[in-house]
């Protein structure tokens, strides 16, 4: 769906073979479907997204290449990225302004995946965001508002994983983490990706790191590396240190932010088996992590989904907190500073 | 689509009710893309599955089984407490209840997947975010379900898209009305 809600774009492929087809259609069904672009893939599906101002679609993976192309069509799509025979896209994202795409290719050399930027109408060529390096991996990257990219990647090519901030044409990256920390948390390698989000306004990024064998950290560091990480809150050893939750936008979010009081939410495990609680934190690392959450009933699993409401500046969680296997709702202040109350009594 | 519009978070899995693909999320372990993933532990026999707020922060809506074991229905409360009122129409007996919902992006209206007409087909359905009659969401022939996140409703607020069991799309208004096949022109090439 267009951000203008006028049109609705979709992919699809004759009788489950063949190329994908991406196709826009006003959603009053006032004209038939329009072909704009069509995407040569055998398996699977096509990751597209349209822009934030409702005229373009991106679409692509692979060695096939990533396009762009007029949601109402009139033009052929345009390739975006560079042309390495062999090479190919790895994951893409749209920047936050919706003016440029970042992704991850080995075009540069074939051995390593480095971060590039284009923009979205192709009227630039990409370019390259830090180093190419042999066998180094992006292991996450997140496009900020500032216009900055915070990606965590092996500069050296080993399990040791660092938090960079670039722009492109920008020069070198700049190092957030403290050179000491990992960004991959050791029980996380092969499985799950770093934690890392960018505040709202681009200015921050949070990102989880492991400080030593079985101890890991929330951080805050600004994205520019104008001064070191703070530690926001340790992260107790546990496999889980902080939980993946879909946000407004429907992508995934670690945090959630409130802009008005700079402070993020997040859950997390005390222990392996402990219950999942709520915790609340200035983003600038000014003040201690508080726990949202009174104490749950023994074997209570913990918190089982949370809402923040920054207009009255209230976190509403469900959890069995007052009777075993009976989850209720509760109220809580965003910073803590009052008990939870419950508003639903079942 | 989105798999989710509202701000809701989800830290443990939904129980039998809730558990078709891409709806209410279960307590995500982290994955490279960000995609919430597993479900970390058995859930408990939880009673609120699931909760959003709408846009003006005045009305938390959730699904519950208070009534049914099992069952889950539509609610809506304020803020600050007090009396919750049922939004869902009501339910027969056997019919596993709501499977996932939507608020409109203007907060006034929820859009609803629920096995209403016959058990486990499940259909769209709207309601005001303070009560009133739920409407069906038209579409042409009851080809089994509508999956669960194969919907949206339109930034206006005025009209929902969706797949029906066929691949095809159709959009129809939010508040009832006769359906559009989006898709008409495109014989052969499944959505």
């Amino acid at each position: 769906m267009t951000a203008d809600g006028s049109t609705a774009v979709f992919e699809g492929r004759s009788g489950g073979s063949g190329p994908f087809r991406f196709c826009s259609v006003p959603v009053d069904g006032s004209a038939a479907p329009l072909e704009i672009g069509v995407f040569p893939q055998a398996f699977g599906y096509v990751p597209f997204e349209v822009t934030p101002d409702s005229s373009m679609v991106v679409y692509g993976l692979g060695q096939e290449g990533l396009f762009s192309v007029p949601v109402a069509g009139g033009t052929p799509p345009i390739r975006l990225n560079g042309g390495l025979a062999g090479s190919g896209i790895l994951t893409w994202k749209l920047g936050l302004d919706g003016a440029s795409v970042v992704y991850v290719s080995n075009e540069a050399r074939l051995d390593a995946g480095d971060l590039f930027v284009v923009p979205v109408d192709g009227s630039a060529p990409a370019t390259q965001v830090g180093a190419s390096i042999a066998r180094q991996f992006i292991a996450s990257f997140e496009p900020a508002a500032s216009g900055r990219i915070a990606f965590v990647t092996n500069p050296s090519a080993t399990s040791h994983y660092d938090l960079l901030s670039g722009e492109a044409m920008a020069g070198a990256p700049v190092l957030l983490n403290d050179p000491g920390d990992n960004l991959v948390i050791p029980g996380e390698i092969g499985s799950w990706g770093p934690l890392l989000v960018n505040t709202p306004g681009g200015t921050r990024s949070i990102f989880a790191a492991s400080t030593g064998p079985g101890v890991a950290a929330l951080f805050s560091a600004p994205s520019d590396g104008s001064t070191p990480a703070v530690e926001l809150a340790p992260l107790i050893d546990s496999s889980i240190p902080v939980h993946v939750f879909p946000s407004v936008d429907g992508r995934a979010a670690e945090l959630l932010f409130d802009v008005r009081r700079q402070r993020a939410v997040f859950g997390a495990v005390a222990g392996e088996d402990g219950p999942l609680q709520l915790f609340s934190v200035p983003i600038d690392g000014s003040a201690a992590a508080v726990r949202l959450n009174t104490d749950f009933t023994a074997g209570s699993p913990g918190v089982h989904y949370f809402v923040l409401a920054p207009r009255i500046g209230r976190v509403f969680f469900a959890a069995d907190q007052r009777e075993a296997g009976v989850t209720e709702l509760f109220s809580v202040p965003i910073d803590g500073s009052k008990a939870p109350r419950r508003i639903v009594n079942l | 689509m989105r798999t989710r519009s509202s701000a809701c978070v989800s830290l443990l899995a939904c129980i039998a009710p809730l558990a078709s693909p891409a709806g209410a999320q279960g307590v995500a372990l982290r994955t490279g893309s960000g995609t919430p993933s597993q479900s970390l532990r058995e859930p408990s026999t939880a009673d609120v599955y699931w909760l959003a707020l709408n846009r003006d922060e005045n009305r938390i809506v959730y699904l519950a089984d208070r009534v049914v074991d099992g069952q889950a229905r539509l609610y809506a409360v304020r803020p600050s407490g007090g009396q919750s009122l049922e939004l869902s129409a009501p339910f027969a007996s056997g019919r596993s209840g709501l499977s996932d919902f939507e608020i409109s992006p203007a907060g006034k209206s929820v859009l609803y997947l629920a096995d209403h007409e016959a058990r486990a087909r499940y259909e769209l359905y709207s309601v005001g975010i303070d009560g009133g009659a739920v409407v069906k969401i038209s579409r042409p022939q009851l080809t089994g379900s509508i999956n669960r996140g194969a919907y949206t409703i339109t930034p206006d607020s005025e009209r929902v898209v969706f797949l029906d069991g066929q691949s095809k799309l159709f959009s129809a208004p939010l508040a009832g009305g006769s359906h559009v096949d989006l898709s008409r022109s495109l014989r052969g090439i499944p959505v």
